[in-house]
C-alpha cells in the first residue's frame, strides 16, 4: 500500500511537472495533478494511519520533484566564468552607519518587542476563546504558544521588511507593552 | 491561481527581509542545521561510538531486577527517580540511570560501561543549545529558528517564478546554478522545513513561554503550567514495600496489547510514595510516548492522556517525534537527513548567492567559505580525537579557529576550499581506520560496520566532488 501511494503521488508531480514545462498555462492538467496528488492522502492513511500519512505525503513531494528536476536538468558549458572571478576586485567596504543603525534597530524591533507583541496578541486571543468556554486549559496554552510562534514569523518579515518607522515601532511597542502593564499595573 | 501573482513591492520587501536575517544569521542557521542532520542519527551513532556493549531486543523481568539490586549496590543515595531503559528497534541496549549515573545493563542483569559523553552527546548539544548554558541556548535556538521560519515565508513571496521555475535547474553557470539549487530546494520542501523550524521553536521555546504565562496567570508557579499541558503526577501515600513490576508489564499487555514499552521509571524508589511509570509507543502514532502509571504492587493508577487527552496534549508530545524523525524506523530518519542536509544546502547557497552578486570580494567570501566547510571538517576532525579519548568540544572549536585562520591568511576562497574539503576526506577516511582497527577482532554491533562504510562512502563522493569541481575550475584554454 505504501508502494501503491507513493507511486501515485509520483503520477500526480510528474503531471504537475510536465504541465509546468509547457509554456501555456495547462489548467485541466493543474487541476488533474494537485487531485491525484490530494487524493494519495488516502491510500497514505489506509496504509499507515492519519498522522504518520499525512507526513509522509509532505515528505515523499520533495523527494520526487527532486528527483524530476535532477533529471530534466539543463547543462550548459561554462565558457567566461574563470575571467570573471580573475576580475574581480579584493575589497573591503565597510557599512555606512545609518545602515548599521537601522540594522540594530531592526534587530531589537524584530526580536525581543515583536516577541513580546506576538505573545501578547496570541495570549488575548486565546483568553477570549478560553472564557468563551470554546478552549481548555492545554488546549489554550498550546494554541498559544503556536500562534505567538506564526505571528512572531510574521512580524519579523514585516518589521524586516520595511524600513524602520516610528509609527510601526511604536505600535508593536504598545501592544508589546499592553501585557505587561495590564497584568502588573490593574491585574495585581 | 489564475490571478495569483504578487506584485513587484511585495516581492522587492520580501527580498529585502529575505536578505536582512539570512545574512547576519546564515553561519548559525547553517550549524544548527548541519548538526540537526547528524542527530537524526543520534541514536545509531551512539551505538558506533560504544560498539561493544551488548545488544538484544528481549529482556526479562528478573534481568530488570537484578539490575536494579546492583544499582541500589552501587548507587548508596536514593535517587527520586529512577530509569530503566528498554530496549527498542533502534536502540537495542538496555541501560539504568538515576542521581546522574548511568550504565548500560547486560543481558544477565549486570551493569556494563557508562554511556560515553562523547561525540555524539556534543552534536546534540551543539544542535539543541549551542553549548551555551541550557536555558539561554535553547531560546537562542528556539529564536533561530524563527528566524528561518521568517526566511521561509519571506523566500517564498520573494519568488516570483514560484510555478514556472519550480522544476528547473541550470547547471554549468556558477551564479545560476547556486540560485536554482537555493530555490528548487527550498520551495519543495518549504512545508518540511516550516514543519522542523516550528516544532523547533516550539520545544526551544516553550520554557520561555511557561515562565512567562506563570507569571502573567499562575501566580510563578512554571509547574502548574507543565502540569496543565502534560498532566500531574499522581500522589501516592501508602505504597506496598516490594516493586511488582511483573504484575505491572502483566497488567501493560492486558489494557495497551499493541503497545511497545520504552522505559520503566521508578518514582520514590523505596519510600511510602513509591510507584512505576511504563512509558510506551503506540503504533501509527506520533506521540513521543504515552505513559502508564502502576502502583508499587502491580495496579494501574492511570495513564497520563497523552494518546486520548486534550488535543493540545496530544499535539505537545507529538511535536517530538516529529522534529526528531524518529517515529518509523531507519529508512525515515534516512529521508529526514536528506531533507536536513537540503537545508544546509540552502543556508550555504543562500550566501553564495549573495556574496556572487557582489561586485568585489573581502575577507567575507574567506570567511563563509570557513564556515561552510571547516564545520563539517570540524566535526570530523571531532568524531577522529574523541576516538582517542579526546575532548570532542576542545577539538572542533580548534579546528573551526584555525580554519578561519587559514582562511583569512590565504586570502584565496579557491584554495581554502580545496584545502578544508581534502582535510575533511582525510579525516572521514582516517575516522574509519581509527575506529576499525582497535576492534578488528572483537565483537561489535550490528551497525557499526554499515556506519563505518557510510562515512567511507561520504569520503568517496567528497573525493568525487573535489576532482570535479577543481577540474571545472581549470581555465578551459590554459594558453588563452
Amino acid at each position: 500500500m505504501i508502494f501503491f501511494a507513493f507511486l501515485i503521488q509520483a503520477i500526480g508531480i510528474a503531471l504537475l511537472h510536465r504541465s509546468w514545462q509547457k509554456p501555456q498555462r495547462q489548467t485541466m492538467a493543474n487541476t488533474i495533478a494537485w487531485v491525484i496528488i490530494f487524493l494519495t492522502l488516502w491510500p497514505w492513511q489506509k496504509a499507515v494511519g492519519w498522522e504518520f500519512g499525512i507526513s509522509f505525503w509532505f515528505l515523499s513531494i520533495p523527494i520526487v520533484a527532486w528527483s524530476l528536476t535532477i533529471a530534466g536538468r539543463e547543462v550548459r558549458q561554462l565558457k567566461t566564468r574563470q575571467k570573471k572571478l580573475a576580475n574581480k576586485k579584493r575589497q573591503m567596504i565597510f557599512p555606512v552607519k545609518k545602515q548599521v543603525t537601522q540594522n540594530i534597530l531592526k534587530t531589537v524591533i524584530a526580536g525581543p518587542i515583536a516577541f513580546m507583541a506576538s505573545f501578547v496578541c496570541a495570549t488575548l486571543f486565546t483568553m477570549v476563546l478560553l472564557n468563551m468556554g470554546l478552549l481548555t486549559g492545554a488546549n489554550q496554552l498550546v494554541l498559544c504558544l503556536a500562534l505567538m510562534l506564526l505571528l512572531w514569523a510574521i512580524a519579523i518579515t514585516w518589521v524586516t521588511a520595511n524600513p524602520v518607522r516610528w509609527q510601526s515601532a511604536t505600535v508593536l511597542l504598545m501592544v508589546a507593552l499592553s501585557g505587561p502593564t495590564w497584568n502588573f499595573g490593574f491585574n495585581q | 491561481m489564475k490571478n495569483f501573482k504578487l506584485s513587484t513591492a511585495t516581492i522587492k520587501k520580501s527580498a529585502i527581509s529575505h536578505s536582512a536575517i539570512g545574512l547576519p544569521t546564515a553561519a548559525l542557521l547553517y550549524l544548527i542545521c548541519l548538526t540537526g542532520t547528524l542527530s537524526v542519527f543520534f541514536e545509531e551513532f551512539e551505538r558506533w561510538e560504544q560498539p561493544t556493549i551488548e545488544e538484544y531486543r528481549h529482556y526479562s523481568i528478573s534481568q530488570i531486577d537484578t539490575a536494579i539490586a546492583h544499582f541500589q549496590q552501587r548507587v548508596k543515595s536514593k535517587p527520586e527517580t529512577l530509569w530503566v531503559v528498554l530496549p527498542t528497534e533502534t536502540m537495542p541496549r538496555m541501560h539504568i540511570s538515576g542521581d546522574d549515573q548511568e550504565w548500560f545493563i547486560n543481558q544477565d542483569g549486570s551493569l556494563s560501561a557508562p554511556p560515553l559523553e562523547a561525540w555524539t552527546k556534543m552534536v546534540t548539544k551543539l544542535h539543541m543549545q549551542l553549548h551555551l548554558p541550557q536555558n539561554v541556548g535553547l531560546i537562542l535556538v528556539g529564536t533561530l529558528g524563527m528566524m528561518l521560519a521568517s526566511l521561509i515565508l519571506s523566500g517564498l513571496l520573494s519568488h516570483p517564478g514560484l510555478f514556472k521555475d519550480a522544476f528547473r535547474w541550470r547547471t554549468g553557470r556558477h551564479a545560476l546554478t547556486q540560485v536554482d539549487i537555493h530555490n528548487r530546494l527550498g520551495v519543495w520542501a518549504a512545508p518540511f522545513f516550516l514543519a522542523i523550524t516550528l516544532t523547533g521553536s516550539f520545544i526551544g521555546l516553550m520554557g520561555l513561554f511557561g515562565a512567562l504565562t506563570s507569571v502573567a496567570f499562575y501566580d510563578n508557579n512554571i509547574t502548574a503550567v507543565i502540569e496543565t499541558v502534560f498532566g500531574d503526577d499522581p500522589v501516592v501515600t501508602q505504597a506496598a514495600p516490594k516493586l511488582e513490576i511483573k504484575k505491572a508489564f502483566q497488567t501493560l499487555k492486558a489494557i495497551a496489547p499493541n503497545a511497545s514499552p520504552n522505559y520503566l521509571a521508578i518514582q520514590n524508589i523505596d519510600t511510602e510514595g513509591q510507584y512505576m511509570e511504563i512509558a510506551v509507543t503506540l503504533p501509527q502514532r506520533l506521540i513521543f510516548s504515552e505513559i502508564y502509571r502502576f502502583h508499587a504492587n502491580g495496579e494501574l493508577i492511570n495513564h497520563q492522556e497523552f494518546s486520548d487527552g486534550e488535543a493540545g496534549r496530544q499535539i505537545a508530545i507529538s511535536v517530538y517525534r516529529l522534529h526528531f524523525g524518529s517515529y518509523a524506523g531507519f529508512w525515515l530518519k534516512a529521508i529526514y537527513a536528506i531533507l536536513g542536509l537540503a537545508l544546509t544546502v540552502v543556508c550555504a547557497s543562500g550566501i553564495n548567492i549573495w556574496l556572487l552578486k557582489r561586485k568585489h570580494e573581502s575577507v567575507l567570501n574567506d570567511c563563509w567559505v570557513a564556515v561552510v566547510w571547516g564545520q563539517p571538517l570540524a566535526l570530523a576532525a571531532s568524531a577522529l580525537f574523541s576516538a582517542f579519548g579526546m575532548e570532542p568540544l576542545g577539538i572542533y572549536c580548534i579546528t573551526q579557529v584555525l580554519a578561519l585562520c587559514y582562511a583569512m591568511a590565504v586570502n584565496n576562497p579557491v584554495q581554502t576550499r580545496k584545502v578544508l574539503m581534502l582535510a575533511l576526506i582525510g579525516s572521514l577516511f582516517a575516522i574509519v581506520v581509527s575506529r576499525i582497527a582497535p576492534l578488528f577482532n572483537e565483537t561489535v554491533t550490528a551497525i557499526f560496520n554499515p556506519i563505518n562504510f557510510i562515512i567511507f562512502v561520504v569520503a568517496l563522493m567528497l573525493s568525487a566532488l573535489l576532482f570535479h569541481k577543481s577540474r571545472q575550475e581549470q581555465p578551459i584554454n590554459p594558453l588563452v
